[in-house]
């Protein structure tokens, strides 16, 4: 009797498995070429499951000199981008939920002018004024570019996630004996919270990917995606499928750790909305 | 515990928007007062101005004679129940419950008391440990006020608590909202753009226009003796009927013509009606205070019927008289049949009159 839902079901699993399918198989790839030993590489047909696990090639790539340095620097970078980029970002986002003030349009399109211009088209202007400032090859310098770049996504993002938690919520815990700022952190903030968790996935994945700006603002002070860039095009492949590896894993973790607070809804806070 | 407020020329501009005019008001402590009126006459903004989500224009709100018109909702000692309830979504019932007694850092075992004790008083005791998605409406509902009252405000403050009720739980609500109040006794502010809820709660009602208050008195009075057109013809279901009627002085006293009909005034209205007694006048009479009659005849006003709606325990009709259209209610066994002619007629000491230019009521 209820074919017509287990039919809709059998869809719905089946296109979640396809597109499953679709982004995992090129990460099981390079999970199993990162862990397979040099010299069963480039067997052909490949076993399924594969005959031997080695640590051999992470542990060279890893050892190879840079790439820990690198590591670190990214994971920097991307924590700093993401403070900045939600510490300026969040609060932006409030204001334009919450208050009507004049120019509001005006700012919310300025936000995304700001993405119109290619960061190619700004490289020269911002390395020279970077020297100049003493940004230039500096973490710091890095994450400012991230953030300019994360900011107007997360300002946009950020606007829709407080236009979603009511106003009363903040008046009634205003009513109930808490100042202005009381109420957003004890009741706008944690209602927020999973949206600005998608924010911050966003943010980060953004600054861990970013390739062209942290190429051309760091000489010694590279991130990962860039000390890679250089350094994979002079090595051999499985040495390349490593390093493929170690760019995906940390993304991962990532929003593995984070996934908790974008499907903890409280049993439905959106229906409240 | 219970505070009287006092506005004092209070105003509410949003841009152009007047939305509270001047308004002067004091509700006595204790006092159960409904804020009456249409859509957009400024109930909601009245209520959030007393507190203090609004910053008022001009004029001063005092709370137990204390001038809180610069203090933030947190210090003026009120409590509120939002329309949408406001209920936290990520705290469960008690906690919500606690929420201000732990702003307030009352202690521990006090808290987990007073929850407990108001809880049982809106019989929600059991649902303390649910999230508001586990709840009906209704649950969210007595939730909103056990926040509010739990914190034993000096004022508690209702923005149409019940209007997202269905209408059977709304009775029930309402009466239970007149028990509590009874209970705890806290001055109570309550919007409602509902008349029976206004009828049946307020100990006074304020009936509210544009931004102003055009009639402040006790249930009875607003519905017998509404002060304008505007209050008699929103008051009351089916509202006040209106006749267009012209005032005559006969001797012996005073007489109105409706049409051909005339009608003698009860000798209370000698001296009322100022010293014009031939002009024209709006009589107002309730569709109770008519009596209907299957004939027309002698001393009936007569009118023809539009319409006939049984209602169960009474029979609505809508008749016209002249121009006017009124609605009567009657006995719903009178057999009557759209376009026949009947007769009318009107309690004498039930009618009002009013004055057609200033549309206020005369006596
Ligand atoms: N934040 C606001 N910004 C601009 N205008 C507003 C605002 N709040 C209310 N108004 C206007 O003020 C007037 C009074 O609004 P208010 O909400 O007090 O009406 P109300 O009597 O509560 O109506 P309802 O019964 O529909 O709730 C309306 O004309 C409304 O459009
Ligand atoms: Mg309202």
């Amino acid at each position: 009797m209820n074919f017509r839902v287990l039919r809709r079901q059998t869809w719905l699993y089946l296109g979640a498995s396809l597109a499953a399918f679709w982004v995992l198989v090129p990460i099981v790839f390079t999970a199993l070429a990162a862990f397979t030993p040099k010299q069963d590489f480039y067997l052909w047909p490949k076993p399924v499951v594969p005959r031997r696990f080695s640590l051999d090639t992470m542990r060279f790539f890893l050892n190879t000199h840079g790439v820990l340095n690198s590591l670190l620097n990214s994971v920097w970078v991307a924590l700093m981008t993401l403070g900045l980029t939600l510490g300026v970002g969040a609060p932006a986002g409030y204001a334009m939920a919450r208050f009507l003030f004049r120019g509001r349009e005006a700012f919310r399109l300025g936000i995304l002018v700001t993405r119109m211009f290619p960061t190619a088209l700004l490289a020269i202007p911002i390395t020279v004024n970077f020297i100049r400032w003493g940004l230039y090859d500096t973490l710091l310098g890095v994450a400012l570019i991230h953030t300019a770049m994360a900011l107007p996504f997360a300002v946009i993002i950020t606007t829709g996630i407080f236009l979603g938690v009511s106003k009363e919520l903040e008046e009634a815990a205003m009513t109930l004996g808490c100042s202005r700022l009381g109420a957003f952190a004890r009741v706008a903030l944690p209602l927020a919270l999973p949206g600005l968790a998608a924010a911050a996935m966003f943010t980060f994945v953004i600054s861990w990917n970013e390739v062209f700006a942290a190429t051309i603002l760091t000489v010694q002070n590279r991130t990962l995606p860039a000390q890679v860039l250089t350094m994979l095009r002079v090595s051999p492949l499985y040495f390349r499928f490593a390093g493929g590896f170690f760019m995906i894993m940390p993304a991962l973790l990532f929003m593995f750790f984070i996934r908790r607070y974008l499907f903890h809804m409280w049993g439905g806070a959106t229906a409240e909305r | 515990m219970a505070a009287e407020i006092k506005l004092q020329k209070v105003r509410k501009e949003f841009g152009k928007v007047v939305a509270v005019r001047d308004l002067d008001l004091v509700v006595r402590a204790g006092e159960f007062l409904v804020l009456l009126g249409p859509s957009g006459c400024g109930k909601t903004t009245t209520l959030r101005c007393i507190a203090g989500l609004e910053r008022v224009n001009r004029g001063r709100v005092f709370i137990a004679g204390r001038d809180v018109t610069e203090l933030p909702p947190a210090r003026r000692g009120i409590a509120m129940v939002f329309q949408s309830y406001a209920v936290f979504p990520h705290m469960t019932v008690a906690k919500n419950i606690a929420f201000g007694l732990k702003m307030k850092h009352t202690p521990k075992e006090e808290i987990t008391r007073r929850v407990q004790e108001v809880a049982e008083l809106l019989q929600i005791a059991e649902l303390l440990d649910r999230y508001p998605a586990q709840l009906s409406g209704g649950q969210r509902q007595r939730v909103a006020v056990a926040r509010a009252i739990v914190m034993r405000p000096e004022v508690l403050l209702m923005d149409e608590p019940l209007s997202n009720l269905d209408a059977l739980l709304r009775l029930q609500m309402r009466a239970e909202l007149k028990r509590l109040h009874r209970e705890i006794g806290t001055t109570t502010v309550y919007v409602t753009h509902d008349q029976v809820e206004a009828l049946s709660l307020g100990d006074r009602i304020a009936v509210m226009r544009a931004g102003e208050i055009v009639q402040l008195d006790s249930p009875t009075q607003v519905y017998d003796q509404p002060a304008t057109l505007f209050v008699a013809g929103f008051i009351g279901t089916p509202p006040m009927n209106f006749l267009t009627a012209q005032l005559q002085a006969r001797e012996g006293g005073l007489g109105l013509k409706i049409g051909e009909f005339s009608l003698e005034l009860p000798p209370a209205w000698q001296g009322k009606l100022g010293e014009d007694t031939e002009r024209t006048l709006v009589l107002g009479i309730r569709a109770e205070n008519i009596e209907v009659h299957a004939q027309p005849g002698e001393g009936r006003l007569p009118a023809e019927v539009v319409v006939a709606e049984p209602l169960g325990a009474t029979q609505l009709l809508t008749v016209r008289v002249g121009d006017d259209i009124l609605k009567v209610a009657t006995d719903p066994d009178l057999p009557v049949q759209p376009g026949q002619r009947i007769g009318l007629s009107l309690v004498p000491e039930k009618i009002r009159l009013f004055d057609p230019d200033s549309e206020k009521a005369l006596a």
